[in-house]
């Protein structure tokens, strides 16, 4: 275990493509059985004077990571849309189109994705020359433009972007035949915070507040994504005791979230009673989490080179404990749960994602395990101790509400299972390592991904002098929104908010 | 006595009685939820067991602003809460209470009911056309389409009692059962069909898709709010009362019982069956809207049309 990041760390293979051979050398990738990750698009024209775009392939098997390097003039940004062939870039490509300008040729959405309709054409905030702050005067706010199904007794039903309980801003757009929902819309980034612009220039030690705030309930996800990305870079290897333990904090945090998800379900229908009992778990997760690592949703946690902090005999030996009882306890509410009659009528054949379109829409994690697709990055591309630990992988096939909480359930169990092995083995020694030399001057491109509970979570970094030139965070959510427009028609409008829930999307990923 | 004196008492009786009603019912509701949620409920604002929490509801409601929508209806949007209280005050005009109590023994008693609480429908859809908003609209859609499938097998569910006892008067209905059995054993069919009923009836949850919180906001009261929001919540809380005590009064024997006297009885079982309701409220989940035209139609009704058939068989063989 000397070089623990040595597998974390795949070399990265960069290849240059023309503008014209993007979609052939994407299609090859794929053909020869690999996954798409994540797309960067960036401003190099102060030194290079042109534009980037970066697609991220993971291969099959065991290798680097495939990058297909694209440059584009900044007067004629454009080149042949990849949605045809690869329909999981759909919103990359409208998101950078926004940011950076860079214009992807027969898109099928011209709409913006992050920008208000009223931003002015041609202000593209990722640019480097636009200051962070920048606020146009025309921006106003203008109505969006949502896709509607038209016709005779067909009603539109905005919901949101403001929505009665403590929910983030999202503005669906139904469009109902009756109670029947015909097609559905949805706009984001009514809360877009620009983080990836506001890190811009900042040295990797200060960013990983930033970074770990993009999203409250994936933020280990963040930091550990993060992480890898700076570790890759500077070539900083992880001492034993870190890499058990940041695979702890991860445990953690998806065991948490999936328990969230669970008790969330029955809310959906009315079930409360399961409802507040998932909550009453949730919260005993969520102390556990604090009593062992100082934060209940493990905010500073996970630092590159290491953790932020050791995890002592005794509350390791209490976290173990908690744990052990929480097993039993969320194994009976489950178990109550889908013994339900009622509550199985609600969840059985409802919000159906067919496996088909998980796959071709790029979903990822527990939404597409759900609907069939084996796919998991703790398995496909093992990193920290899922190495030695592998944990089983999840799959159901039906893709309806009620395969996405078995899923959860059953992924649930797992990741006890393997924190108990984990507590058990944790090795000891030193839980960070020091930076290596000239660390705060380092340059280069790292990619940091793991397997967050709602999916994977990819980290596209550049440094320049130990500075964050570009940061793009794929979020899982950002990655399977579109999968819950293709599941939700056909479905009752009453059962829209199971569906939801079923999927669990995180708003502030996509905000970020 | 004077005639339109007993009337004005009675009428001030019955809107103090759906008053206190509802101010206990709605703390009530809240503490048998807690309960059941293994959370404490209505605490801080002080009184035994929190008490209080109703008063300063009311309070509260009553200093609100009363905001109507721009485009609202104005009239329709106005009078729906008044609407809806109308139907909730008359029904108790034909409950027995006691022995010798009731505000007006009339000889069609339970069509009386069925035909005064069927009026209700009036107001949920004058508030959710009246609102001009598409939340509210759907919701009294809905409870359009609940009230219809769930009135008749209501209603057929008590036509057993009405074949046996031979009468549409409620007191008569009690009296007989005081010598007989309580109906809910012969007639366990159309007690059971009641009670799933009445639950619908009254729009609660596993039945409550009209309000639907999580689905559909507040349903067709959504742009209510302040006093006008309140008489809804009273006239709510006085028709889950008024339909328990019709299910006590045709099934439980009504005020019969043994020591106490009959309206200690009568209001013990009413609540009884109250609370029943909110346990089932609190403990299962909301049907989908076909599951529950299903229910209605392709099992409460042919049940209760079966219950009427078995009955009167029963009696001709006999």
């Amino acid at each position: 275990m000397s070089m623990a990041s040595e597998g974390l760390t795949p070399v990265l293979a960069v290849q240059e493509v023309e503008a014209s051979g993007l979609g052939a050398a994407v299609a090859a990738s794929l053909g020869r059985g690999a996954r798409y990750l994540t797309m960067a698009a960036s401003d190099h024209r102060e030194d290079e004077g042109r534009l980037r775009v970066d697609v991220v392939l993971a291969p099959g098997g065991p290798g680097p990571l495939e990058v297909l390097r694209l440059h584009l003039p900044p007067q004629r940004a454009e080149y042949a849309s990849l949605t045809p062939i690869l329909p999981a870039v759909h919103w990359d490509e409208r998101e950078a189109r926004d940011l950076l300008g860079v214009v992807p040729l027969g898109h099928p959405d011209p709409r913006p994705l992050v920008l208000p309709d009223d931003w002015p054409r041609g202000l593209h905030p990722l640019r480097r020359d636009v200051p962070w702050d920048v606020h146009p005067a025309s921006a106003v706010g203008a109505a969006w433009s949502a896709r509607l199904a038209e016709g005779e007794g067909v009603v539109h039903m905005p919901v949101g972007p403001v929505h009665a309980g403590i929910i983030d801003s999202g503005h669906f757009a139904f469009s109902l035949m009756g109670e029947s929902i015909l097609h559905l819309d949805v706009r984001l980034g009514w809360k877009h915070r620009g983080v990836e612009k506001t890190v811009e220039g900042t040295p990797w030690e200060e960013a990983s507040a930033a970074v770990e705030r993009v999203c409250a309930t994936c933020s280990a996800s963040q930091q550990a994504a993060w992480s890898e990305a700076v570790e890759q870079i500077l070539g900083w290897p992880l001492p034993p005791r870190a890499v058990w333990l940041r695979t702890i904090l991860l445990e953690c945090e998806r065991l948490a979230n999936h328990i969230n998800d669970i008790a969330a379900l029955p809310a959906g229908t009315g079930y409360t009673v399961a409802a507040m009992a998932g909550s009453v778990l949730k919260e005993r997760m969520l102390r556990l989490a604090a009593q062992a690592f100082g934060h209940r949703y493990l905010f500073g946690a996970i630092r590159p080179g290491g953790v932020a902090r050791d995890l002592d005999p005794a509350a390791g030996t209490g976290l173990r404990q908690g744990l052990g009882e929480l097993r039993g306890d969320l194994e009976r509410l489950t178990q109550r749960m889908l013994r339900h009659p009622g509550f199985v009528d609600r969840i059985h054949g409802t919000g159906v994602l067919r496996p088909s379109t998980a796959r071709d829409l790029g979903g990822v994690g527990p939404v597409a395990r759900a609907s069939g697709v084996r796919q998991d990055l703790r398995l496909d591309r093992p990193y920290l101790a899922y190495r030695q630990l592998a944990p089983l992988l999840v799959v159901e096939e039906e893709g309806d509400v009620a395969a996405r909480l078995r899923v959860r359930i059953r992924e649930a169990a797992v990741s006890l299972e393997l924190l108990d092995r984990l507590l058990h083995g944790l090795p000891p020694g030193p839980w960070r390592a020091p930076a290596p030399a000239g660390a705060e001057r380092a340059s280069g491109l790292g990619i940091g991904a793991c397997e967050s509970p709602r999916g994977a979570q990819v980290h596209y970094l550049e440094l320049r002098q130990g500075r964050i030139f570009r940061l793009r965070i794929r979020s899982s959510s950002f990655a399977n929104w579109p999968l819950l427009l293709e599941a939700v028609p056909g479905n009752l409008i009453g059962d829209f908010p199971l569906i939801n829930k079923s999927f669990e999307l995180c708003y502030a990923c996509s905000d970020r | 006595m004077n005639i339109w004196l007993a009337a004005v008492l009675k009428a001030v009786a019955v809107l103090m009685f759906l008053g206190l009603n509802a101010f206990v019912l709605i703390w009530g509701e809240r503490k048998v939820s807690a309960y059941i949620q293994r959370r404490y409920g209505p605490l801080r604002v002080g009184g035994p067991a929190g008490i209080f929490q109703s008063a300063a509801d009311i309070l509260k409601l009553l200093a609100k602003e009363d905001v109507m929508p721009g485009d609202a209806d104005r009239w329709l949007w106005l009078l729906a809460p008044i609407v809806s209280l109308v139907p909730a005050t008359l029904v108790y005009l034909v409950l027995p209470i006691g022995r010798t109590v009731v505000l007006q023994n009339l000889n069609i008693g339970l069509v009386f009911f069925s035909s005064v609480t069927s009026f209700s429908l009036l107001a949920v859809f004058m508030a959710g056309w009246g609102s001009n908003n598409k939340y509210s609209l759907l919701g009294a859609m809905r409870a359009g389409a609940q009230l219809f499938s769930y009135e008749i097998p209501l209603i057929l569910s008590t036509i057993g009692v009405v074949i046996v006892t031979g009468t549409l008067t409620l007191q008569r209905i009690v009296q007989y059962q005081t010598h007989h059995a309580w109906f809910v054993f012969p007639q366990i069919l159309g007690f059971l069909v009641f009670f799933v009923a009445s639950l619908a009836e009254l729009n609660r949850t596993p039945f409550d898709l009209s309000e639907a919180e999580s689905e559909l906001i507040a349903g067709y009261f959504t742009e209510y709010s302040g006093i006008r929001w309140a008489l809804f919540a009273i006239a709510e809380y006085s028709n889950l009362f008024t339909t328990s005590a019709l299910g006590v009064t045709l099934f439980l024997g009504g005020w019969h019982g043994p020591w106490l006297p009959g309206w200690v009885w009568f209001l013990l079982k009413s609540y009884l069956w109250v609370f029943v309701g909110m346990w089932i409220r609190w403990t299962l989940p909301r049907v989908r809207i076909d599951q529950l035209m299903d229910l209605g139609w392709k099992f409460l009704f042919p049940v209760s049309v079966a219950n009427i058939l078995g009955t009167a068989l029963y009696l001709v063989v006999r």
